[in-house]
C-alpha cells in the first residue's frame, strides 16, 4: 500500500511536470511565437531602409528649379538620456528655434516627459549646420535620421508654377498645387529595404543571406520653362507692380507654335519652402486658376472670328459707329466717349472701339460667336499639366441675348483665365492652330529612361489668310494705338491692350480695373506670345498706360535674349 | 598480425592530419571572411561618406548657379545692365572697301 502511494505520487508529479513543460512550450510556440520570432529576427538580421529620393524639377536647360536638400530628424532614445529633461530642453531650444526659444523649450520638455515612449522625434528637417551644433554638445541619447527637404534655388518667382510639398493626413509627403500636385505620383518614389544576416557584433555576415527590395527613385521632370525668361518676367513684374501701384499681376509667356510654357509668374507669391507661413489664398496660380473679364484684348478674337466667317473685311466700314448704341435697356459707349464714324475694322481695333465691336458682333451673330468661343477653347480647361487649373463655364447658348452678344464682342460679361486668353491668341500667332499648353516636356525615370511629351495641336481653327489679316490689324493697333509711345522701335509687334472693369455685387466698379496687354513678336514669325495682367493699377486705370509699357519692357529683354533684331 | 599493427597508426595519423588540415582550412576561411566582412563594412562607410560629400557639393552648385544669386552678386560688384544694344548689319563695313582700291605706286 505504502509503495503504491509512492508510485501514484511520482506518477502525478511527472504528469504535473509534463503539463508544466507542455504549457511552457505552448506559451513559447503559440502564444509568444510572434514576439520571440521578432526578437530572434532582430538578433539575427539587420535592416536598412533605402530612402527614395523625390524627383527633381528641372528648367529646359537642365538646371534645377526644385531639387532636394539633405536634412535630419532629431530623435531621443529616452532610456539612454542621462541628463535632466529640463536642462536638456533648455540646451536644445536655442539651437532648434532661436526666434521662439520659450515655445520650443516647452514643446521639448513635453515630448521628453512622455514616459510611455522609448523613442521620440524631437524635430524634423533640421539643417546640416544645426546637426553639427547639436553633435558638438555630446549629449547621450540623441540621434539623427536622414530626411529630404525640397529646395528652390531660384527662390519664390516660380512658386505658383511649381507648387509645394506638404504632408497628407497620414503624415506622408504629398505635392500640392502646380507641378508638385499634378505630377505627385511620378515625383514621389518608393523606399526600398535591405536585410542582411549579422554577427554578434552587428557586422554583416558576408556569406549570410541578403534580402533586398529595391527602392524606386522619383521621376525627374524636365520642363519647358526657360529660366532666363522666368527670371526676367519675375523681376519685371515686381518692378511693374511697384511702378503702377497694382494689387497683383501675372505674366505668361508661351511658344505659340507648340504651346510650351516658357515662363509663368504671378505676384504676390509665397516661398514654397515655408508655405505654411503664408496665407492659403496665395497658393493657387492666378494665371490658371483665377478668372477675369478680359476686356478689349478679347476684341481680337471676335474680330478674327468675323474675318474668318467673311462677315467683315479689314476695310469694311462701320456705319453704326457715330455714337453710343442702345441695346435692350443698356447704352454701349466707347472707353473715352470719342466716336469715329465710318471707321474701318482696322481702325475699330486701333481705337479699341466698343461700338465698332458691337457692329462686328451683330454681323457674326450669337450662333457663330458661340461656335468660335468654343473653337478657341473657352469654357473648358486647356488641359495644362498644372494641378490648380480652373475653367469658368460659358453661359449656355440658349441664354444669350442681344446684350450678351454686344458686351461679349468687347470682352465684357464673359470670364476666362489668363491661360485661356493666351492660348486663344496663340491661334492667331501660329496660323490658326489651337495648342494644348504644357509645362513638362520630358519625364526621366531610372527604370524606364526618358519619355518625351510632344506638343498637341488642333488644326483649322482659323484660316491662314484670316490670321494674317488680324495680325496686320494688331500690328497697326500697336504702331498707331494708345500704347505706341512705349513700343520698342523697329520691331513688328502684334498686340492689343485691355482695360476691364471688375464686376462687384451685380455691377461694375467704377474705379477698379484689370489692365492687360496680349501680343506676340516678331509678328511675322512669332517667337513668343505674352500676356501681362495688372489688377487695380493706381497710377492709371488703363492698360495702355500700365500693362502695355510693362509688356514692351519685358519684350525688349526677350528680344535681346533671343537675339531678335529690329526691322 | 604484424601488418595489422602497422596499418592502424597510419590510418589514425591520416585521419588526424585530415581533421587538423580541414580545421585549419576552415579557420583560415572564417578568418578571411571575417576580415573581408570588415573591409566591406569600411568600404560601405567610405562610399556613404563620398555620397554625402557629393550631395553637399551638388547642393552648393545649385545655390551658386541660381540666376537670382548671380544677379545680386553682379549688382554687388557694380555691374549694370546694358541700356542700348547695337546690332551689326550684314552690309560690308566702309573700312573694308579700301581693300578693293588699287595699290599705291
Amino acid at each position: 500500500m505504502f509503495s503504491h502511494w509512492r508510485i501514484n505520487f511520482l506518477f502525478i508529479f511527472f504528469i504535473l511536470i509534463g503539463v508544466l513543460v507542455a504549457g511552457r512550450l505552448f506559451y513559447w510556440q503559440v502564444l509568444s511565437s510572434g514576439d520571440l520570432a521578432a526578437i530572434a529576427e532582430n538578433q539575427h538580421w539587420i535592416s536598412f531602409e533605402i530612402p527614395a529620393k523625390r524627383g527633381e524639377i528641372l528648367a529646359s536647360d537642365g538646371s534645377p528649379l526644385v531639387s532636394n536638400e539633405e536634412t535630419y530628424l532629431l530623435f531621443a532614445s529616452l532610456p539612454d538620456i542621462k541628463e535632466n529633461h529640463n536642462q536638456l530642453a533648455a540646451k536644445l531650444a536655442p539651437l532648434l528655434e532661436p526666434e521662439d526659444t520659450a515655445t520650443m523649450e516647452g514643446l521639448l520638455k513635453k515630448r521628453l516627459d512622455s514616459s510611455n515612449l522609448v523613442w521620440i522625434p524631437l524635430k524634423h528637417k533640421i539643417s546640416r549646420s544645426e546637426k553639427t551644433e547639436i553633435e558638438n554638445l555630446k549629449i547621450d541619447g540623441l540621434g539623427f535620421e536622414e530626411e529630404q527637404k525640397r529646395s528652390y534655388p531660384e527662390g519664390s518667382s516660380s512658386a505658383h508654377l511649381l507648387g509645394f510639398v506638404g504632408n497628407d493626413i497620414n503624415g506622408n509627403e504629398k505635392g500640392y498645387f502646380g507641378l508638385e500636385g499634378f505630377y505627385d505620383l511620378e515625383l514621389k518614389g518608393r523606399a526600398g529595404i535591405l536585410r542582411r544576416e549579422k554577427d554578434a557584433s552587428g557586422k554583416p555576415i558576408l556569406v549570410g543571406e541578403v534580402k533586398e527590395e529595391k527602392e524606386h527613385q522619383g521621376r525627374t521632370l524636365v520642363t519647358t520653362i526657360d529660366r532666363t525668361v522666368q527670371f526676367i518676367i519675375g523681376e519685371k513684374l515686381k518692378e511693374g507692380i511697384n511702378r503702377y501701384g497694382a494689387v497683383n499681376g501675372s505674366i505668361l509667356v508661351m511658344e505659340p507654335k507648340t504651346g510650351a510654357i516658357l515662363g509663368m509668374t504671378s505676384w504676390p507669391n509665397y516661398n514654397p519652402a515655408n508655405f505654411s507661413l503664408y496665407d492659403k489664398s496665395l497658393y493657387p496660380n492666378p494665371a490658371v486658376a483665377l478668372s477675369y473679364e478680359p476686356g478689349s484684348t478679347f476684341k481680337v478674337l471676335i474680330m478674327s472670328a468675323a474675318l474668318n466667317e467673311k462677315v467683315v473685311k479689314p476695310e469694311t466700314i462701320c456705319d453704326k459707329c457715330s455714337g453710343p448704341r442702345n441695346i435692350a435697356d443698356y447704352t454701349i459707349k466707347t472707353w473715352n466717349e470719342k466716336y469715329f464714324p465710318n471707321s474701318t475694322m482696322t481702325e475699330v481695333i486701333q481705337h479699341s472701339d466698343n461700338v465698332g465691336m458691337v457692329f462686328v458682333g451683330e454681323k457674326l451673330g450669337i450662333e457663330k460667336m458661340y461656335e468660335y468661343l468654343t473653337r478657341f477653347g473657352l469654357g473648358k480647361p486647356t488641359g495644362i499639366d498644372l494641378q490648380d487649373e480652373a475653367s469658368p463655364q460659358l453661359r449656355p447658348k440658349k441664354e444669350w441675348g442681344l446684350i450678351d452678344l454686344a458686351t461679349a464682342s468687347f470682352g465684357q460679361g464673359i470670364a476666362i483665365t489668363p491661360l485661356q486668353m493666351i492660348r486663344a491668341v496663340a491661334v492667331i500667332a501660329n496660323g490658326g492652330k489651337l495648342v494644348k499648353p504644357y509645362v513638362v516636356k520630358e519625364v526621366i525615370s531610372d527604370e524606364e529612361g526618358k519619355t518625351e511629351i510632344s506638343p498637341k495641336l488642333e488644326d483649322g481653327i482659323l484660316k491662314s489668310a484670316t490670321t494674317m489679316m488680324i495680325t496686320e490689324m494688331m500690328v497697326n493697333a500697336v504702331d498707331n494705338g494708345e500704347a505706341k509711345w512705349a513700343k520698342p522701335k523697329g520691331y513688328r509687334i502684334a498686340g492689343k491692350t485691355g482695360t476691364a472693369q471688375i464686376p462687384v455685387a451685380g455691377h461694375y466698379d467704377q474705379e477698379k480695373t484689370i489692365a492687360s496687354f496680349v501680343g506676340f513678336a516678331p509678328a511675322d514669325d512669332p517667337k513668343f506670345v505674352m500676356l501681362v495682367t495688372l489688377r487695380e493699377p493706381t497710377s492709371s486705370p488703363w492698360g495702355s498706360e500700365t500693362a502695355a509699357p510693362l509688356w514692351f519692357d519685358v519684350a525688349k529683354e526677350l528680344f535681346n535674349y533671343y537675339g531678335i533684331q529690329p526691322g | 598480425m604484424k601488418k595489422k599493427i602497422c596499418k592502424k597508426p597510419k590510418l589514425v595519423i591520416l585521419i588526424t592530419s585530415l581533421v587538423v588540415i580541414l580545421a585549419l582550412v576552415e579557420l583560415v576561411i572564417s578568418y578571411q571572411l571575417a576580415t573581408t566582412g570588415g573591409e566591406m563594412h569600411q568600404l560601405e562607410e567610405k562610399a556613404a561618406t563620398l555620397e554625402q560629400q557629393n550631395k553637399i557639393l551638388s547642393e552648393e552648385i545649385n545655390q551658386m548657379g541660381s540666376l537670382s544669386r548671380i544677379s545680386s552678386e553682379a549688382k554687388n560688384l557694380g555691374m549694370v545692365k546694358a541700356t542700348s544694344v547695337v546690332f551689326l548689319t550684314s552690309q560690308i563695313p566702309v573700312a573694308m572697301e579700301t581693300t578693293n582700291l588699287p595699290e599705291a605706286r
